[in-house]
């Protein structure tokens, strides 16, 4: 049997010392009338040559898109990761330990959370960050459930274009949080309503009010440093859900006022993996450290002089607190993490401008070849927006059609809009990574053309 | 302690080149000026051959299954086999974006639709979702649907019952969507009888009871000999089960947690089905449910349709747990294990992951105090009270284990046991290994009779004695910049 090492041998003489005859007897205890009758109906194992050849046919039930013919991105993107981030998260040290109780012995790992840690805090500009929620999502969802613990207050802000999503991670987790989440419209321009927000701050039980940077339809909101000025006069907590790479260009959450600030991590290292495993980045400032949920790595003294690393407020998580925890988290997403933390080592300071410039310069280069494009137009023409910007069909029936024809080219063009955003029939949101060259571009806008024309 | 990569960062030491880029202005011309960055971030300057060394290096300073033997309890913390490792980084599934149309994904989905089958057999359940993100995301998900389900049939059960012996996760989860969270205490077989849970649900309001948090075997690693009885008792004031399946390991082809009578379960996948730890994550906790939680699912799941596989929305979903599909290349993993091992094999790694437990309980049980003492399934636990009177406890014991080279078990848990020492050694160890073991610990108990105090001696541990107090006190979390350190 694969990966039993035991032989008959070993099992005789065990069972000898246990009294017992046959490996099934070990069983006896189990009442009779709770006992499986006959066999499971799975199918019988395979040999390892087998086995690589059944998912190799899986596999190949599937279409992989060149990665840098992926224009769609919604909180997954495809950007580049150099082969070492992989060969060195695959230390099998690392991904082949438990969560790092026994600090003796775990050292790397917990070395490796704490630069995540510290990572984590520069591109955030907080002060703490947890060692990892489980995506971006459930973070948000664990800094509204903070941001309630810390106000006492029961009202959630959210921006119409918060990632869908997000959204609907939050609304199923309301279930039982019992929150009273509010969107704010936005005008006809896309522009978070002012006199909407002041209105819900006027009642004074509003506990956070959340921003994305970029917002989902990938511009920034308006007046940012307003909103969050509104919102603290108000008593409200700031929650900034950010792109991670969107910081290589702006001023991080914590320059422009987040108390709390969340991040899918994905982009930093990780492949798109039809959308898991995910990085859930969450951080806030020193004075809420005690109501972060998840663990924290800490840096303390030891014998002999020495410094180390341990898993510390321990206080907060539920194996001490059980039912007054912070949060239920356990298993989190350590070696995601760990993967990120070498990916931005990698990148260096460099490479993560650079990229940042990229993404940016891409997606404005597309937009303006696009603009001369005929049968489509930009949902909102005059917002600032960094690697991702939503256009529209002037014709919303075409646009089943042409990403159809598009994806008959090899181009994952855009994510559909119509589904999670009515008033945006016929749009779609296209996003851009370091990995497009104008070339590359060219030839998209071209296919689109034709597509359309077609 | 190692420097940080942070303090290895040379200026000018790492270049990393994008193709065709032309952004030479220091500032973006794209970003409104109130919010525009103006000088870099102060990220490390590492050059590739030094990151490597130093990642390296940090691997080297970590214990894991494939350093040595990791018996901690609960954990579930077998081989991980490289097969899975090697399938799961192919472009196939690693590459592929959510956002592709369900057409270009029919390999995903078909992978995704088999293990939904699979699990719902292993657990006698009749329908599966793969996205929580863990065990704990799980548990979650079961009380958010239950909460679901009692607001479907107009009811406003708000108590759920937890034995004595469960895990943290258990009342976390529980509290977390809105239940109130009440003990049940254990018999002294360590078991769960009907006549305790009858008193405790006839005190707090039979109708108030929204149902039980269970794991079978226990936490004591013992099988539960009245499940059926609590199972019937709770469904006839109207109640719900929920199996917690970190313990699922010791059972997989005799027993299933819908056979006991449980409504719902969560798999952990990282546990059960080897697809690593991964030091802490990423795991996978699919949540299996009887045929009336079926609508309450969160979504999407996957379903056969007429031209393949797509994803289905369940008709009174309670909505999205996580984004997309779940941890999917975990997904990925447990299914290469669960093909590699078949009916057969499952039964197998069930029966090798008990024999090897009883074989090490029988080896220390006159050593050590056990006082659930009794056949175990996958786990036992062992206490150090007889040990602690001569001034040596639990976690000395576990820091000399660390010192010879094993990692340590379980220690403080389940509460119920003083000085707990939970051992699980897992079907994928030797007799060998196991009898290496079983030896230090018996070496133990006789050097902490002759010499308590030379016993705590870890001459082989570099970092010992991490001052926690002084770090919950003063929390030091993160690297700070020179610069802002002047400021
Ligand atoms: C008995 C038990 N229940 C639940 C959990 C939580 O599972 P996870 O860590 O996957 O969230 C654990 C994990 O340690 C466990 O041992």
């Amino acid at each position: 049997m694969p990966y039993i090492p035991n032989t008959d041998a070993d099992r005789s003489e065990m069972l000898e010392l246990l009294g017992l005859k046959r490996t099934e007897d070990i069983f006896d205890v189990i009442p009779g009338h709770v006992r499986l009758d006959g066999d499971l109906k799975l199918p019988e194992g395979m040999p390892e040559s087998e086995l690589v050849e059944y998912f190799d046919y899986l596999g190949a039930a599937n279409h992989v898109f060149p990665a840098r013919r992926i224009l769609a991105g919604g909180g997954v993107y495809a950007h580049f990761i150099p082969p070492v981030v992989k060969e060195l998260a695959h230390r099998s040290e690392m991904y082949s330990s438990y969560t790092p109780y026994q600090p003796e012995v775990s050292q790397g790992m917990l070395q490796a959370i704490f630069e995540y840690q510290s990572f984590v805090c520069l591109l955030t500009g907080m002060d703490a960050s947890n060692a990892s929620s489980y995506d971006g999502a459930t973070a948000l969802m664990d800094a509204v459930l903070m941001a309630h613990n810390i106000t006492r207050k029961s009202r959630i802000l959210l921006p119409r274009f918060l990632n869908p999503q997000f959204r609907g991670v939050i609304e199923a987790n309301n279930l039982g949080m019992q929150l009273e989440l509010m969107t704010l419209p936005v005008d006809s321009k896309g522009v978070l309503e002012r006199d909407a927000l002041s209105k819900e701050l006027t009642t004074d039980d509003v506990a956070a009010l959340v921003l994305q940077i970029p917002n989902y339809l990938g511009f920034y909101e308006e007046g940012i440093r307003e909103l969050v000025k509104l919102a603290h006069d108000a008593g409200a907590l700031v929650i900034m859900s950010m792109y991670p790479f969107v910081v290589g260009v702006t001023c991080t959450p914590g320059e422009l006022g987040a108390d709390i600030v969340v991040a899918e991590g994905q982009p930093l290292g990780l492949p798109p993996s039809y959308g898991g495993p995910n990085l859930g980045c969450l951080a806030t400032k020193m004075k809420h450290i005690r109501q972060l949920p998840g663990r924290i790595v800490g840096k303390t003294p030891a014998a002999f002089d020495r410094e180390g690393f341990v898993m510390t407020l321990q206080a907060r998580e539920q194996h001490i607190r059980r039912e007054k925890a912070a949060s239920n988290i356990c298993t989190n997403q350590a070696l995601a993490a760990l993967q990120a933390t070498i990916y931005l080592s990698v990148i260096g300071k460099d490479g993560f401008h650079k990229i940042a410039r990229k993404c940016e310069e891409n997606a404005h280069y597309a937009a303006e070849q696009l603009a001369a494009v005929e049968g489509l137009h930009p949902a909102y023409p005059v917002r600032a927006f960094f690697n991702e910007f939503a256009v529209v069909f002037d014709d919303p029936a075409r646009l089943v059609p042409v990403r159809q024809t598009l994806l008959a080219r090899d181009w994952l063009a855009g994510v559909p809009l119509e589904d999670s955003f009515r008033e945006l029939a016929g749009g779609m949101l296209l996003a851009f990574t370091e990995l497009q060259t104008r070339e590359i571009i060219d030839e998209f806008v071209r296919d689109l053309k034709e597509a359309l024309n077609g | 302690m190692a420097k940080l990569i942070f303090e290895k960062s040379r200026a000018g030491s790492k270049r990393y080149d994008v193709a065709d880029f032309t952004g030479l202005e220091p500032e973006s011309p794209f970003v409104p000026e109130d919010i525009r960055r103006t000088g870099p971030l102060p990220l490390p300057e590492v050059a590739e051959v030094d990151v490597v060394r130093h990642y390296t290096a940090l691997s080297r300073n970590n214990f894991g299954v494939d350093v040595g033997f990791y018996p901690l309890g609960s954990c579930t913390m077998k081989y991980n086999p490289k097969v899975n490792e090697e399938i799961a980084s192919l472009p196939e599934w690693a590459q592929l974006h959510p956002e592709q149309p369900v057409e270009t994904t029919q390999g995903a989905l078909l992978l995704m639709h088999e293990l939904q089958y699979m699990l719902a057999e292993i657990s006698g359940m009749r329908a599966v979702s793969l996205q929580p993100a863990a065990g704990a995301h799980g548990e979650l998900t079961g009380m958010l649907m239950f909460r679901a389900y009692f607001n479907d049939v107009g009811e406003a059960r708000k108590v759920m019952i937890v034995p004595d012996s469960s895990h943290g996760t258990n009342p976390a989860s529980a509290t977390i969507a809105g239940f109130k969270v009440v003990h049940l205490e254990s018999d002294e077989r360590g078991m769960v009888t009907v006549k305790a849970l009858k008193a405790l649900c006839e005190k707090h309001g039979e109708g108030n009871i929204g149902g039980i948090m269970m794991t079978n075997p226990n936490t004591l690693g013992v099988f539960e000999q009245e499940v059926k009885e609590v199972a019937e008792y709770l469904h006839s004031i109207g109640a719900l089960l929920y199996y917690d399946g970190a313990n699922l390991n010791a059972s997989l082809g005799y027993v299933r947690p819908g056979d006991m009578g449980f409504d719902q379960v969560h798999f952990n996948l990282h546990k059960t089905f080897s697809t690593p730890h991964g030091g802490g994550g990423p795991g996978s906790g699919p949540v299996g449910v009887c045929e009336k939680l079926k609508p309450f699912l969160p979504y999407p799941i996957v379903e056969r349709t007429d031209s393949g596989f797509g994803f289905h929305r369940p008709e009174k979903s309670i909505g999205r747990m996580k984004l997309y599909f779940g941890n999917f290349l975990v997904l990925v993993k447990a299914l290469v294990y669960l093909r590699a091992l078949g009916r057969e094999g499952l039964k197998r790694v069930a029966e090798n992951a008990v024999l090897n437990a009883n074989y090490i309980q029988e080896r220390l049980k006159d050593a050590y105090d056990i006082p659930y003492y009794q056949r175990c399934m996958h786990e036992f636990v062992l206490s150090a009270a007889r040990q602690k009177k001569l001034g040596v406890r639990a976690l000395d014991i576990a820091k000399k284990l660390l010192n010879d080279g094993f990692h340590a078990p379980t220690i403080y848990f389940p509460l119920i046991v003083p000085e707990a020492m939970m051992i699980e050694p897992t079907e994928t160890e030797s007799r060998e290994t196991l009898d290496a073991f079983c030896d230090a610990m018996l070496r133990y108990a006789r050097e902490i009779e002759e010499d308590p105090e030379k016993f705590k001696e870890l001459p082989n541990l570099r970092i010992q004695h991490l001052d926690e107090v002084a770090a919950a006190r003063n929390p030091v979390v993160r690297w700070v910049p020179e610069q802002s350190k002047r400021e």
